[in-house]
C-alpha cells in the first residue's frame, strides 16, 4: 500500500520550517553569538515564504487528503510567516536582556508556526487537532520561560490547564461528529449532513462542543478567562505572537470547521456566533477601560478585537469571510507593531505600566507616533488600515441583514476610544520622570517601520488587497 | 456484544465526572488528573463509534492513539511547569497562585 | 465480553469518582490507575486489543509514573501540604450543575444514533491493520505527532533545565 499524494513540493513550506527549527536547536550548541540564530530563523521563514509560490493558485489535497493546499491556506500561511518574522525581530533584544535560552526559544517559536500551518491547511479534524496541540504545547513552554518571574510560570500553568481542558471538550465534539457522520474529513462530514444527518441531536451536541473548544482558543467571551493572565505573564514577544498568530490560527480552524464541515447547521451556529461576538467585544472594551497595565490593556483589547472578527462568522457569507481575513491581516501588523513599542519601553528600564509611557513623545518621538497610529488603527479611525477592516465587517453585517450587529460594532468602537487615548495622552501630555532619549535597537526599529508601513498602506490602498482577499474567501 | 448506547452513556458519565473534577479541584496536579479522565472518555467514545461504523472508515481507533500520545506529551510539560512552581514555593494550590488575577 | 464491559465500566467509574473525591493526592492517583485499567478492559470488550495494550503501557505505565513521581516529590516535604479538595465555596454546586446538565444532555444522545445497531465482523483491533493505516493514510498525522513529542521534549528541557547565566566557567559542574 502506498501513500496517495505524497507531494513534497507542496509540503515544502512546512518542511523548511521544521528543518529550520531543528537547525536552530543544533546551532545554539555551537555559537555564543545568539543573534546568528535570529538571522537563521528569519532566513528559514523567508525560504518558507518562497516555497509557498508553487502552491499559489492551485487547489490540491495531498498526503491522503490530510493537507489541503488552497488559497485560504496560502493566505493564512503568509500571515503566520509575517507574524513569526516580526516576533523573531522583536525578540532579539528581549531574549538577550532576559537571558532566555535562545536556541530553544526561537525553535519553539518556529515549531508553533508549523502547528498554525497545520491548523489552517487541513480539512481533517485529526490534523487540525494535532496542529492545535503543537501550537499549544510550544506555547506552554514559551509562556513559562521567564522562570525568575513568578507571573510567567503561573501564566503558563493556568494557560496549560485551561487549554488542555478545552482541548478535551473539542475532542469530545470531534468524537460525536465522527460517530454521527462516520468521517473525520470535513468535506465528507458536510456530505453526510446534506444527506440528512443534520437533524440528529448528537451532531448538534458535537457542534456545540467543537464551538466551545475553538471559542476558547480565540478567547471569545465566556471562554476568555485565561487570556489576560496569559498575555500579561508571558514574555512580551510571546504575548504578541500568541495574540496575533495563535488567534488567527484559531479563526482559520473555525472557518474550516464551520464553513466547510458544518454548513448544514449554519442556522444554529450563526446565531451563537452573533451572540458571542456581541458579548466578546462589549466585555473586552468595557473591561479594558479600567486597566493600568499596558499588557493587560492589550489583552482585553485583543478580546474585543476577536469579537469584531467573530462578526464575519456570524454573517456566514463570502463577504463576511473576506472581511474577517482582511481584519486578521491588518490586526496582525498593528498589534505586533504596538507590542514592539511596549518592548522598547520595557527594555529601556521602565516597567509595563501605562504610566511608564509618560513623556515618550520627547524620549522617542518616532515610536510614540508609531504607537499613536497603531492605536488609531485599533480604534478604527480613517485613513488607517483598521478603519477599512472594520468598514468591511460593518458592510458585511449590513449586507446580511444584521444591522443591529453593525450598530453594536460602531458603539463598541466608540467605547474603545477612551482607553487607547488614555495611553496616547500619557505619552504626549505627561512629563517623563527621566527625559533622556530611549536607545532603540535596530531590530525594533525595523519591526516598527515594517508594521507601520503596512498599517498605513493597507489604509491608503485597501482595494487591491481586499480584492485578493475576496478571491481567497471565494475559494473556501 | 455491548450495544453502542451503553458505551456512549458510560463515556458521557466519565466525561462529566472529569469536567466536574476540573471545575472543583484547586490543585494543579489534580486538575490535570481530571483532564486525563476527560481525554479517556473521549477515547472510549471514539473506539465505541469506530466499532460500529463501517470497516472502510477507519480513524476512530487511530485517533485514540493520537489522543493518548498527545496527552502524554502534555502531561510531561505540565508536570515540568508544576515542578518549576514547586521549586519557587512549596505548594501548587491554584488558589495561592494569585500574582495574576484569575 | 459483556462481563468485561461490566467489570471495566465499574472500575472506570469507581476510579473516576476516586480522582474527584479523594482527600489525599496519592489516593487520587490510585483512582486514576483504576480508571485506566478499567478503560483497558472496556477496549478489550470492544475488541480493540491493541489499543488496550497501548492504554496499559502508555497510561498505566508512563503517565502514571510521571504523576506518582511528582506527587511523591511534592509531598516529600516536612509535612504533607494540604492538597485535599478545597472548601467548596459555592463553586462545587455550580460545577455539579454543569456536569449534571451535560450528562442529562448527553445520555439520551447515545440512544438515538441511528443505523449503527450492529458492529461489523472481522479484524478490528489487530496490530497489522493498525500499522498499515498509521503509516499510509495517516502518515502525515503520524509525523506531526512526532513533532508534537519533540516540541514537548524541548519544552521540558527548557523549563526544568539549567539556567544559562551559570554557563560561564561551570562546564564541569553542569547537570541537575
Amino acid at each position: 500500500m502506498a501513500v496517495t499524494g505524497m507531494n513534497f513540493t507542496l509540503l515544502l513550506p512546512e518542511l523548511i520550517l521544521v528543518a529550520t527549527g531543528i537547525l536552530l536547536v543544533l546551532l545554539d550548541l555551537f555559537t555564543e553569538q545568539k543573534r546568528v540564530l535570529v538571522y537563521a530563523g528569519l532566513a528559514g521563514v523567508l525560504a518558507s515564504l518562497l516555497a509557498l509560490i508553487p502552491g499559489f493558485g492551485t487547489t490540491a489535497s495531498i498526503w491522503a487528503d490530510m493537507i489541503q493546499v488552497d488559497s485560504l491556506a496560502g493566505f493564512f500561511k503568509i500571515v503566520f510567516l509575517a507574524v513569526t518574522a516580526l516576533a523573531l525581530l522583536v525578540s532579539l533584544e528581549y531574549v538577550e536582556r532576559r537571558q532566555i535560552q535562545a536556541g530553544e526559544f526561537y525553535a519553539l517559536l518556529i515549531f508553533a508556526t508549523v502547528g498554525m500551518f497545520l491548523m489552517a491547511s487541513s480539512l481533517n479534524l485529526l490534523v487540525i487537532y494535532l496542529g492545535l496541540e503543537l501550537v499549544a504545547i510550544a506555547s506552554y513552554a514559551l509562556v513559562g520561560l521567564l522562570k525568575q518571574d513568578g507571573r510567567s510560570v503561573e501564566a503558563s500553568i493556568k494557560y496549560l490547564l485551561v487549554s488542555s481542558a478545552t482541548s478535551a471538550v473539542f475532542l469530545f465534539g470531534i468524537s460525536l461528529v465522527y460517530g454521527t457522520t462516520g468521517s473525520l474529513a470535513l468535506p465528507q462530514i458536510a456530505q453526510a449532513l446534506a444527506a440528512g444527518a443534520a437533524s440528529q441531536p448528537v451532531l448538534f451536541a458535537g457542534m456545540l462542543f467543537l464551538l466551545a473548544g475553538l471559542a476558547f482558543k480565540v478567547a471569545a467571551f465566556p471562554f476568555h478567562m485565561w487570556a489576560p493572565d496569559t498575555y500579561e505573564g508571558s514574555p512580551t514577544p510571546i504575548s504578541a505572537f500568541l495574540i496575533t498568530g495563535a488567534e488567527a490560527a484559531g479563526f482559520a480552524a473555525l472557518l474550516r470547521v464551520f464553513l466547510v464541515g458544518l454548513p448544514g447547521l449554519a442556522d444554529a451556529w450563526t446565531t451563537i456566533f452573533a451572540a458571542l461576538s456581541v458579548l466578546t467585544m462589549t466585555y473586552g472594551n468595557v473591561t479594558a477601560i479600567s486597566q493600568t497595565k499596558i499588557k493587560r490593556l492589550m489583552a482585553y483589547s485583543a478580546i474585543a478585537q476577536a469579537g469584531y472578527v467573530l462578526v464575519g462568522l456570524a454573517v456566514a457569507t463570502g463577504q463576511g469571510t473576506a472581511a474577517m481575513l482582511y481584519y486578521l491581516l491588518v490586526y496582525a501588523f498593528m498589534t505586533v507593531g504596538a507590542f514592539a513599542v511596549i518592548i522598547l519601553v520595557a527594555n529601556s528600564g521602565a516597567g509595563e505600566e501605562i504610566s511608564d509611557f509618560r513623556g515618550l513623545s520627547q524620549r522617542s518621538p518616532f515610536f510614540a507616533w508609531a504607537l499613536v497610529i497603531y492605536f488609531l488603527s485599533l480604534i478604527g479611525i480613517p485613513p488607517t488600515a483598521g478603519f477599512f477592516g472594520k468598514l468591511n465587517l460593518f458592510s458585511a453585517a449590513i449586507a446580511a441583514d444584521m444591522t443591529w450587529l453593525a450598530v453594536v460594532m460602531v458603539i463598541n468602537s466608540v467605547i474603545s476610544a477612551p482607553y487607547y487615548f488614555k495611553v496616547i495622552r500619557t505619552m504626549f501630555l505627561e512629563e517623563a520622570a527621566e527625559a533622556e532619549p530611549v536607545r532603540a535597537p535596530a531590530s525594533l526599529t525595523w519591526a516598527t517601520a515594517i508594521t507601520l508601513v503596512v498599517t498605513i498602506l493597507l489604509g491608503l490602498v485597501p482595494d487591491q488587497v481586499y480584492s485578493w482577499v475576496r478571491l481567497v474567501a471565494g475559494a473556501l | 456484544m455491548v450495544p453502542l448506547p451503553y458505551v456512549l452513556g458510560l463515556a458521557a458519565l466519565l466525561f462529566s465526572l472529569g469536567l466536574y473534577g476540573v471545575l472543583t479541584q484547586r490543585n494543579a496536579v489534580r486538575i490535570l488528573m481530571a483532564i486525563e479522565l476527560m481525554l479517556n472518555s473521549v477515547n472510549l467514545n471514539l473506539v465505541g463509534f469506530a466499532r460500529y461504523l463501517e470497516p472502510d472508515r477507519p480513524g476512530g481507533q487511530l485517533f485514540a492513539i493520537f489522543v493518548m500520545t498527545v496527552a502524554a506529551a502534555e502531561v510531561a510539560v505540565a508536570l515540568a511547569i508544576i515542578l518549576v512552581i514547586a521549586h519557587r514555593r512549596d505548594d501548587v494550590d491554584i488558589d495561592k497562585i494569585n500574582l495574576l488575577k484569575w | 465480553m459483556v462481563l468485561f464491559f461490566l467489570l471495566g465500566s465499574l472500575m472506570a467509574v469507581a476510579g473516576a469518582s476516586g480522582v474527584v473525591v479523594a482527600r489525599k493526592p496519592v489516593h487520587g492517583v490510585i483512582g486514576m490507575i483504576l480508571n485506566f485499567l478499567g478503560l483497558a478492559l472496556l477496549y478489550v470488550s470492544l475488541q480493540a486489543e491493541f489499543l488496550a495494550v497501548v492504554q496499559i503501557i502508555v497510561y498505566a505505565g508512563a503517565v502514571m509514573v510521571l504523576f506518582l513521581f511528582v506527587v511523591a516529590l511534592l509531598t516529600a516535604h516536612a509535612k504533607p501540604p494540604a492538597m485535599g479538595p478545597s472548601p467548596l465555596r459555592g463553586q462545587g454546586w455550580r460545577a455539579g450543575l454543569v456536569a449534571v446538565l451535560l450528562l442529562t444532555a448527553l445520555l439520551p444522545v447515545g440512544v438515538v444514533v441511528p443505523g449503527r445497531a450492529e458492529p461489523w465482523e472481522g479484524d478490528f483491533g489487530g496490530v497489522v491493520r493498525f500499522g498499515q493505516e498509521l503509516l499510509t493514510t495517516h502518515l502525515l498525522a503520524f509525523e506531526a505527532l512526532a513533532l508534537v513529542l519533540m516540541v514537548a521534549v524541548i519544552g521540558v528541557v527548557i523549563l526544568v533545565g539549567r539556567p544559562p547565566q551559570r554557563r560561564r566557567g561551570a562546564r564541569g559542574e553542569g547537570g541537575s
